[in-house]
């Protein structure tokens, strides 16, 4: 598995604004992780209670599905220009 | 030298067979063996890994196309594809009878139960022979695995 991104860059000009952001997304990640710890216990919870009606293994499996996704993201990369406008979207 | 060959003309020299029929056994294995040989260098050859299916949009200049046309550089990482491919299997058994009618108001007659992992494993792995090159008016488009 790879690691997760750890940077995204992100680019968007028109005639009006030109922005170019570099968003730190390891920093993001720490808070996330804080973030599911504390949700992890209402998350077995609902786990058990929705187990009967089949939602069970989809809510318990599914963050790790989306973390392997978000780890999957590193070397995405959107370049979209069209005359002056610009957009750009990459995953480092 | 094949075993064959080795026994036909082993035989030639022990003179239990004449030269015409030594040539007339060595031409009946020869398509044999130069099948053999075939298979052995598509085997030898190094088989691709891919990480990046790209898709590259790029303005025509033969056809004129100015500073203004718009120019498309997509990277998509094959293990993303692959990764979010695995997400089907965390679909609810409910959820799957909704999906399917949904892709078949658009035209497409696909039950998303046969897609297996293993099958999955197999399509990512074919993409690293895919290459498209698309020329039309104003712009070119080219996908391909890298």
């Amino acid at each position: 598995m790879n690691w997760p991104p750890m940077l995204l860059q992100l680019g968007i000009k028109n005639r009006r604004n030109h922005i170019r952001l570099w968003i730190p997304l390891f920093i993001v990640m720490l808070i996330a992780f804080v973030f599911v710890l504390l949700l992890a216990p209402f998350v077995l919870i609902t786990t058990i209670i929705l187990w009967p009606f089949g939602w069970g293994k989809p809510l318990l499996l599914g963050g790790p599905a989306i973390f392997r996704c978000l780890c999957a993201l590193r070397g995405l990369k959107v370049d979209i220009k069209e005359g002056n406008q610009l957009i750009l979207i990459s995953f480092i | 030298m094949t075993d064959n060959q080795r026994r036909i003309l082993e035989m030639l020299s022990e003179k239990k067979i004449n030269v015409d029929e030594a040539q007339r056994l060595l031409s009946l294995i020869e398509p044999q063996t130069g099948s053999e040989t075939r298979i052995h260098e598509d085997s030898s050859e190094p088989k691709r890994n891919p990480k990046y299916l790209r898709v590259v949009v790029q303005p025509n200049a033969e056809a004129g196309a100015g500073n203004n046309a718009e120019r498309v550089n997509v990277r998509v990482p094959i293990s993303l594809i692959r990764a979010g491919m695995r997400l089907t299997s965390l679909i609810p058994p409910q959820a799957y009878d909704h999906i399917n009618e949904a892709i078949k108001e658009k035209g497409v007659d696909f039950d998303l139960r046969n897609l297996k992992a293993e099958d999955l494993e197999e399509l990512v792995s074919a993409l690293s022979d895919l290459e498209v090159d698309v020329e039309s008016g104003r712009e070119k488009v080219h996908v391909y695995v890298e």
